[in-house]
């Protein structure tokens, strides 16, 4: 999509169009979505947490400001959401205060096994990790928190972040070297 | 100290002052050296794979997530339209006490016409033409006492032209003491110069003495009324207990900032009392409606009608509206409040020397819940204040007077006061005038 289209599109949503709305939720919604799973693995809380996170993108569009794409700007959104959520249900949610797992060593293989995987089977992996792994995992690594505003956000001890996310990757790693020993085998 | 350290330390001294700055290359490599060292990091790279995959990831969610936002926001657009309108509710309560003000001001400044003083003496202004084959006319104005007898015609057969004159002669006389015993000061008998009028037939036929009343025609007197107390106009539209048949017009220009602080001014006109019914209108800023009845008994007058107002509907049952010697008391039994609040209450009102108004609410009952609220107001020490009124008069230089008054509003005053948290929640402040 342009930019102009993009931007009547904002524009039409800030003036609370029906159409520019509906037109932004079909440009936008597959990819949160996507976000939404993979951090919460439940398809129904994906989809309760992506109603709630559009209802905030189409009630503070005023506030966009047109100097990140809104794609970002929908994402920190649908994320904050994410992390609301989270926060709400933590009494069940796994962030215990895991050992030190110590110095993880990561194959200098991994990044490349990564890029011949498919993005759903390297979703399928992240989403078996234990929730709190996963949700400190996916803040550090792919949203780029640090483990002190991970652990403000979701009300844990940066050592529980930390130990949350060497414990993830060390999982990862393994569950990714064994996805990968299987398609070898088959081949 | 040797010869070398003190030949070091003087090179020391002097090399250490020495600063140049490096080549630049020298930084470029170290960065250049930093972004390949976390470029070749395995778990930067790691986490940059992850997320260049997780970025290709799209998933259609269900339809109803999309169906649920709408409905959101409809309903939020809903609100939002209310939220106006409410606040557009808002300015216009703050325009109407704009135009109250301007208005009290305007009344103060240019009193109306019709609207006289209520503290005025009461003044009754005669013309008795055309008695007997006698061509003789006396215009006379005096006091007068507005008693049980007060608007009773002459009796016929007691009549003559020089008792007439000399019952007009001997009030002139003593107009002062007349005033002093005037028990009805708020009666304003004024004139009226056609003497076409069947009034005073009427009457006089009523009282079975028609076959006389060809002697004389009785000058047809239009009686203003008005009321003691402008802000509650119903309250206080008080007809002669004895003579609730006389052709009457009511003139009751009602300052009401109540709770709303709405404001009214009305002017109720009674139409005709010989059927016993009247209609009120209001021609003021609010729209205010009182269609009615009147039902008088030997000592009583009954009022049955609704009240609509701008805000509040009533029903209301007035019994007995006496006027009495500087007193003015009132009982009445109605229904009203608030849409949704329907209270029925039990009340009574008095007016003490013209100056102060007192008004309690002796019982109240919630109608919907069931709830006696109040059944007596001197069990609770704030029970009289906080279902009552007061206000007080104050005399203006120019002989107007202004009445201000406090109102605790008793009807959801008293809800809050019983479920005990002591809020007051909707106090009125009344400002009345009198002109």
């Amino acid at each position: 999509m342009n930019k102009t289209t993009e931007q009547e599109i904002i524009k039409g949503c800030q003036k609370g169009d029906p159409e520019a709305q509906e037109t932004l939720y079909k440009m936008l919604a597959p990819k949160l979505y996507a976000v939404c799973i993979t951090y919460l693995k439940n398809k129904e809380d994906a989809a309760d947490v992506l109603q709630e996170a559009f209802i905030k993108i189409f009630t503070k569009i005023d506030m966009y400001k047109k100097n990140g794409s809104i794609e970002a700007w929908a994402r920190k959104i649908t994320i904050n959401t994410i992390i609301d959520f989270i926060r709400k249900r933590k009494s069940t949610t796994e962030f215990i205060e895991a050992i030190d797992p110590g110095e993880v060593e990561i194959s200098s293989q991994l990044p490349g096994i990564i890029e011949q995987l498919e993005a759903k089977e390297l979703q399928e992996i992240i989403q078996q990790l234990p929730e709190g792994a996963r949700v400190a995992f996916l803040m550090h690594a792919v949203e780029g928190y640090s483990h002190e505003e991970i652990a403000k956000e979701l009300g844990i001890s940066i050592g529980t972040s930390k130990s949350q996310v060497a414990r993830a990757r060390k999982l990862l790693q393994k569950m990714i070297k064994e996805k990968w020993n299987a398609r070898q085998r088959k081949i | 100290m040797q010869g070398n350290e003190k030949f070091d330390k003087i090179i020391r001294e002097k090399l250490g002052h020495i600063q140049e700055n490096p080549p630049d290359f020298v930084w470029d490599n170290i960065s250049q050296s930093n972004v390949n060292a976390h470029a070749n990091n395995p778990i930067n790279q790691t986490d940059q794979a992850i997320r260049n995959k997780l970025n290709e990831l799209t998933k259609e969610p269900p339809v109803y997530v999309w169906t649920h936002v709408q409905y959101y926001l409809e309903l939020l657009t809903i609100w939002q339209n209310i939220k106006r309108v409410l606040l557009w509710r808002r300015v216009k309560r703050t325009l109407k006490t704009l135009l109250m003000a301007i208005t009290m001001f305007l009344l103060i400044e240019y009193p109306l016409n019709n609207y006289e003083l209520l503290h005025r003496k009461p003044v009754l202004t005669a013309y008795v033409t055309d008695i007997g084959n006698k061509s003789k006319s006396a215009k006379s104005t005096y006091n007068t006492d507005f008693g049980n007898d007060a608007l009773q015609s002459p009796s016929p057969s007691s009549f003559n032209h020089s008792s007439v004159s000399q019952s007009l002669e001997h009030s002139l006389a003593n107009e002062g003491d007349s005033y002093q015993n005037a028990t009805s000061q708020d009666y304003l008998v004024t004139p009226f110069e056609s003497s076409s009028s069947t009034t005073g037939h009427l009457i006089s036929e009523e009282r079975g003495e028609g076959s006389q009343a060809s002697m004389f025609t009785l000058p047809q007197l239009k009686i203003q009324l008005e009321a003691s107390s402008p802000q509650a106009g119903l309250n206080d539209m008080n007809l002669h207990p004895d003579h609730p048949e006389e052709s009457a017009t009511i003139h009751i220009w009602q300052v009401d900032i109540g709770s709303q602080f709405s404001i009214m001014v009305s002017e109720y006109l009674i139409q005709s009392l010989f059927s016993s019914q009247f209609v009120t209108f209001d021609p003021g800023f609010m729209t205010s409606f009182y269609l009615g009845r009147i039902i008088p008994a030997k000592s009583h007058i009954y009022r049955i009608g609704v009240v609509y107002g701008g805000f509040d509907s009533k029903i209301a049952v007035l019994i007995d509206g006496r006027w009495r010697k500087e007193t003015v008391e009132s009982r009445y039994l109605g229904v009203s409040g608030s849409v949704g609040k329907p209270l029925l209450y039990v009340g009574y009102n008095r007016w003490i020397d013209g100056w102060l108004n007192t008004s309690v609410i002796y019982f109240l009952y919630h109608i919907y819940s069931s709830e006696i609220l109040r059944v007596n107001p001197s069990s609770n020490n704030l029970g009289i204040l906080i279902s009552g009124e007061l206000n007080y008069a104050i005399g203006l230089k120019n002989g107007d007077m202004l009445l201000i008054g406090g109102r605790i509003n008793a009807l959801p005053v008293s809800i809050f006061k019983q479920k005990g948290n002591g809020k007051f929640v909707n106090l009125e402040l009344h400002l009345g005038m009198r002109l």
